[in-house]
């Protein structure tokens, strides 16, 4: 594309009295650069003073002299070969093929799919469990204070018999000592399930929610129990703040990837919806593996609980896709958990 | 006055200069009586190179978990402006990447600490801490943007200047809000008009002023305009559409084909989709009549010849093409919404343009901290 010699670029300059540009020849000189116009004005600055901006495909490069102006060049390939030290580095250099080929391109941009499956696979969940922690227990318990608020809003006091509710408390307390939890660091409360319907939960800070529409929907003790012990293997793990730690790392990760582009931001927090919710279920693995160690220890059907959570995906007739759901489809839970029970 | 069109040049061709050496740069400067020239903005950059930009910029972004991201904004922004030709000139914006980083960061170390707050202070507190911080937040990041965006900008050799600032953007930003549901919202055009006199009266271009005032009413037949159009075009079919869909599929206990959910997350999206073109045609409508208003050092006038129902038209499709390539449409929709804003603008430019000496001297104190800090909360026009 160069027709001019190496020593010598064509390009455009400013005059300093007049908003046209006027054709001017770049050179160099002992000490540094010099621009000459046509109409014989020049402007000439030493190397240290010189700001060249970097190759970007088809804009014009700017030769920024100290004096505030400056002229412009389309040959690429001359002032690279002029200036090489103050024009280009190697990662320039580099990037610019990238750009300029299709194939160089794609071959970035693949590399670059491997990298975000490597982040969100194993870097953010590493880094989260390590925050989680660092993370002293005071946080789990203020974390699980105001969950506890938002989900008093959505439930209301129990209607199941009060004499199954006494038996699942000592299970339940039979469970947590066997794991080996600190007395009245965990506690159990059965409610009214209301909006948030057939539901067990872990809330951080060492509490366990069951609701009365999922005791309804059990056929035996064993199943109940092994719900109650798959929310304490949540519990064991602080899964709660190390999903706090990478809703926190997806979300910052968004925006630096996305950042400040205003109207695509509502498609991010839609996606970061849909990932953060998959992003959860090598914990459900995780406590459900939990759970099958700690039943066996204490006698009940390690097995139970899978069969619990099969029903109630049927009944419920959900066949979303697995990527949105957050727990693992439950057929192939049973399997994992029965092979566990098994061993 | 005469008042002809000039044709734009394309970029300058250095092999020209070979064979034609008296060969002079067509220019502004006509002898004789002051003429009106009109100039439109021209658009030379091609959807392949800017693709493969795209391509690089995200994957480097990527691989250092977002720390290259302002350089992929600064790239951006560069091939964008550069490729926006005034007289076969483009122009130039070169921010410093480092700033932006830097902006960014503190920007989520303070929304890191604001989610963390309530678990910490009462919730009173919380409370009046963070309208505190929407209260002086919001005018800092509007002034400092548009300042960051104006001061990294030239245009053969005039740099661009933004001289509004935090208190100046106050009333407009932040506490005319406070008055909407006083006013049943019919203060908004009001408030709209406003922002935008504040975004031009303070920006500067060779140290000389942009100066806009237009009548708050005409903002108001915008937006009943844009409503109208909203109403017929938009808001309608989307009912329509989520009824025949309601009817179709709404039965939750039926079984549902992979295809249907596809199609029921796209109608879930049909309000943002639908807000986001009637603002576009909004946007259209009034930014055609700021410009219409708007002069620079006080005889150049601007122009702005939207059509509002094609810039809705644009943003729907590439909102929804952006979505079903889960991304991979976004460098076009980027460029071919750029191009359509910048190629119906231009500017009337009273010849010979008088005053140069001193548009062309660089001011050193107003360059001298460039722009501070950049989030990337720009307000558009």
């Amino acid at each position: 594309m160069s027709t001019a010699a190496p020593h010598r670029v064509v390009g455009v300059l400013t005059p300093p009295d007049s908003l046209d540009v006027s054709d001017a020849v770049l050179e160099t000189t002992a000490e540094g650069l010099r621009a000459t116009g046509i109409d014989g004005f020049t402007i000439a600055a030493p190397w240290h003073k010189l700001r060249i901006s970097e190759r970007l495909e088809g804009v014009e490069r700017s030769i920024h002299f100290p004096d505030g102006r400056g002229g412009q060049t389309t040959d690429d390939d001359g002032i690279d070969l002029l200036v090489p030290r103050v024009s280009q580095s190697w990662f320039g250099a580099l990037r610019q093929q990238a750009e300029h080929h299709w194939r160089a391109a794609f071959l970035v941009a693949g590399a670059a799919g491997l990298a975000l499956v490597l982040i969100f696979n194993a870097l953010i969940p590493v880094l989260a469990g390590v925050a989680a922690d660092w993370t002293p227990p005071q946080v789990d318990s203020a974390i699980g204070r105001s969950s506890i608020g938002t989900l008093q809003t959505m439930t209301g006091p129990s209607r199941t018999d009060p004499a199954l509710r006494r038996s699942l408390q000592s299970d339940f307390s039979t469970l947590a000592r066997t794991a080996g939890f600190a007395p009245n660091a965990v506690r159990f409360q059965i409610v009214d399930g209301g909006r948030i319907g057939a539901n067990a939960l872990a809330v951080p800070g060492g509490y366990v929610l069951l609701t009365d529409q999922m005791i309804a929907r059990a056929r035996s003790r064993d199943e109940i129990v092994g719900v109650l012990a798959h929310e304490l293997g949540h519990l064991h793990y602080r899964h709660g703040v190390e999903k706090l730690y990478r809703a926190a790392a997806l979300s910052a990760a968004l925006y630096l990837l996305i950042g400040g582009d205003g109207g695509l931001g509502g498609l991010a927090s839609l996606g970061a919806g849909v990932v953060t919710s998959a992003y959860s279920r090598d914990m459900e693995r995780e406590a459900d593996a939990y759970a099958v160690r700690l039943l066996r220890r204490t006698g009940y059907d390690p097995t139970a609980f899978g069969r619990l959570l099969v029903r109630l995906e049927r009944e419920t007739g959900s066949d979303r896709p697995s990527l949105m759901r957050s727990h693992p489809v439950s057929q192939e839970r049973l399997d994992m958990i029965q092979d566990l029970a098994a061993d | 006055m005469p008042e002809r069109r000039q044709n734009t040049p394309g970029p300058w061709d250095p092999a020209a200069l070979a064979s034609a050496p008296e060969l002079k740069t067509p220019g502004l400067k006509k002898p004789g009586l002051k003429t009106q020239v009109r100039h439109d903005l021209a658009f030379t950059g091609d959807l392949s190179s800017f693709y493969r930009i795209w391509l690089v910029n995200t994957a480097l972004t990527i691989v250092t978990l977002g720390l290259y991201g302002p350089w992929a904004t600064v790239r951006t922004k560069r091939y964008l402006f550069g490729h926006t030709r005034l007289i076969g000139t483009g122009f130039t914006f070169e921010a410093d990447p480092r700033a932006i980083l830097k902006g960014r960061l503190i920007l989520l170390g303070t929304l890191a600490t604001g989610a963390f707050l309530p678990t910490v202070v009462s919730e009173l507190d919380a409370l009046l801490l963070f309208a505190l911080a929407m209260l002086v937040g919001i005018p800092w990041l509007v002034s400092q943007s548009a300042k960051f965006r104006a001061r990294n900008t030239t245009w053969r050799g005039v740099h661009f200047d933004f001289t509004g600032g935090m208190l100046g953007a106050m009333p407009w930003f932040v506490l005319l809000y406070l008055a909407l549901p006083f006013t049943l919202g019919l203060i908004y055009p009001y408030i709209r008009k406003r922002q935008h006199a504040f975004l031009i009266n303070n920006l500067k271009a060779g140290g000389r002023s942009f100066e806009t005032d237009p009548s708050g009413f005409s903002y108001f037949g915008s937006t009943i305009k844009a409503l109208v159009v909203g109403v017929v075009f938009v808001l309608a079919p989307a009912l329509f559409v989520g009824h025949f869909i309601n009817t179709q599929f709404g039965d939750p206990t039926t079984e549902k084909s992979a295809a249907t959910l596809v199609l029921l997350g796209l109608a879930s999206l049909l309000p943002l989709f639908s807000y986001l073109s009637i603002n576009a045609v909004y946007r259209a409508y009034t930014r055609n009549i700021l410009f219409a208003h708007t002069s620079f050092d006080g005889v150049h006038k601007l122009h702005s010849d939207i059509d509002p129902l094609k810039l809705g038209w644009i943003t729907l499709t590439n909102l929804a093409a952006t979505l079903l390539t889960l991304g991979f449409f976004r460098p076009v929709a980027l460029l071919r919404k750029h191009r359509y804003l910048v190629t119906t603008m231009g500017i009337t430019l009273m010849e010979p343009v008088e005053g140069l000496d001193r548009m062309m001297t660089r001011d050193d104190n107003a360059l001298g901290d460039v722009g501070g800090n950049y989030f990337g909360t720009g307000v558009d026009i």
